[in-house]
């Protein structure tokens, strides 16, 4: 579905540096802290940006030369960006029955009142979360083969969060739809996503199916000694503690097995996260 | 593209007492006894302008780059914005002409000799005017532009009055006579529109090329 090969995009001291891919029929997700580059990823796959190097393509054509047809297979979400804020919900229907072939403004509708959106009220006059709403439910309006949604769930409360992503649950069904989503918020994607692409100062630090993270990795706590004897070979990250180190490995089972005298813990993506940014 | 275009019409219709107001003032001046010429361009350059404002209400919040991720290009987005600028132009030409009517028959208004005459060429001034404010736009931004146009202005009444010099200087010998006067209606309606079709489609053409290089 999409695919990006050797993605580079410089920005001063900031450099981007991807290479990703989105299979038919996975929710993929782009994890990592405010500023890593999820949203500058998102822009290159939408040509928002002209990357410097790399190609990116999407659907097999070449992102940049996307007619209007394939565009119509794209659920857009961004962050940062949606309609004009002096619009309403009945404006924003009209122009996406104007744009999509595929979009039905009944079930938009319906969408929309069930998610406590006012129809006649101007987008500026929305809260946080009721616009992350309506650009979700936008993206998801008419359709599409793919979904591109940049951090859709922030300024959510819990209840909404669940519905969207219970939403987005469905809209997989069958097999048929792919979905590339960011966040910031480990649990999210946890939850939903196929795999994971771990993101950190505009490069990719892990790309791991989602179950192998949870199943497979596992955390070392060790004291200075046992760090010092220990079988390195399956440790992806360290990190200083102050009772010794704390180590990431994708091998659990096998300190356990082989390092009886290691406390091995079952990791969490945002302890993954943690090892795999701050430490070395 | 006609997506875009409903989007234009339903910011127009957020400003609705604005284009309401415009409409009274509009009728004012022209049961007021003012010069329907003036009028015409006064209706014409606020409705004209108000395509050129909604690429700026697109781009506020940087909802420019969400508009890009619409099954739209970026040529299709200039495209419209251009539609929407004749679009205006023409409406406001429409009601101004019915003012117009309106005024000569209570008799307020003394229409132009050649009325249609008249009203193609203000239009296409208005639309050239426009055109560049569009173009400056999508160059610099809302805020950037107007001071852009700001200096534009002042070089071209710094050049207008150069040549006011240079004329009086000369005292009538200019060396380029190009005899206005002797020319029939028709052959400057045709001229100015021509002028104004190139200008338009030059500014179109650059609209295009900063569109296409703009990174959001």
């Amino acid at each position: 579905m999409l695919r990006l090969n050797h993605v580079k995009k410089a920005y001063g001291d900031f450099t981007l540096s991807v290479s990703m891919e989105v299979k038919k029929g996975y929710i993929t997700g782009i994890i990592g802290r405010n500023g890593a580059g999820k949203s500058t990823t998102f822009k290159a796959v939408l040509s928002l940006i002209r990357p410097d190097e790399g190609e990116v393509t999407i659907f097999g054509k070449d992102a940049k030369k996307l007619s209007g047809k394939d565009k119509e297979q794209l659920g857009v979400a961004l962050s940062e960006a949606g309609f004009s804020e002096y619009l309403r919900v009945t404006d924003v229907a009209k122009i996406m029955k104007n744009c999509y072939r595929q979009f039905d403004e009944n079930v938009f509708l319906d969408r929309c009142r069930n998610f406590d959106l006012p129809e006649n009220k101007q987008i500026k006059e929305f809260s946080t979360g009721m616009r992350a709403k309506l650009k979700v439910l936008c993206a998801m309006s008419h359709k599409a083969k793919l979904l591109l949604l940049d951090e859709p769930t922030a300024g959510l409360d819990v209840v909404a969060r669940d519905e969207l992503l219970d939403m987005m649950r469905e809209y997989m069904e069958d097999g048929e739809h792919s979905i590339l989503i960011s966040s910031h918020i480990s649990t999210d994607l946890e939850g939903l996503c196929d795999d994971l692409y771990l993101i950190h100062d505009g490069k990719i630090l892990l790309h791991e199916e989602t179950d192998k993270l949870l199943s497979d990795y596992g955390m070392l706590k060790v004291s200075e000694e046992q760090y010092q004897n220990l079988d390195k070979r399956f440790v992806l990250g360290t990190l200083k503690e102050s009772y010794g180190y704390r180590l990431l490995t994708n091998e659990k089972q096998y300190y356990q097995e082989n390092a009886p005298q290691v406390v091995v813990e079952k990791s969490s993506v945002d302890e993954v996260i943690s090892v795999m940014t701050r430490g070395e | 593209m006609k997506g875009l275009l409903v989007k234009d019409l339903c910011l127009m219709a957020t400003q609705k007492r604005f284009f309401i107001l415009i409409l009274g003032v509009g009728a004012l001046l022209t049961f007021g006894g003012q010069d329907i010429i003036f009028v015409m361009g006064y209706m014409m350059m606020v409705f004209g302008l108000f395509s050129g404002s909604t690429i700026s209400y697109d781009d506020m919040n940087h909802g420019m780059g969400f508009l890009m991720t619409l099954p739209v290009s970026r040529k299709q987005y200039v495209r419209s914005k251009y539609l929407f600028m004749f679009l205006m132009i023409a409406v406001s030409l429409v009601v101004s002409v019915l003012f117009s009517f309106l005024g000569s028959t209570v008799g307020t208004v003394m229409l132009p000799q050649d009325m249609v005459g008249t009203a193609i060429v203000i239009s296409a001034v208005m639309a050239v005017l426009v055109s560049v404010f569009m173009v400056l736009i999508f160059k610099f931004g809302a805020e950037q532009a107007r001071v852009v146009i700001a200096v534009l202005a002042g070089i071209g009444f710094f050049v207008a009055w150069i040549f006011q010099f240079i004329g009086e200087k000369m005292d009538g010998k200019l060396l380029i006579n190009l005899n206005i006067a002797n020319l029939s209606n028709e052959v400057v309606v045709l001229g100015c529109v021509g002028i104004a079709a190139f200008v338009i489609l030059v500014t179109y053409i650059i609209a295009v090329k900063v569109m296409e290089n703009k990174e959001f």
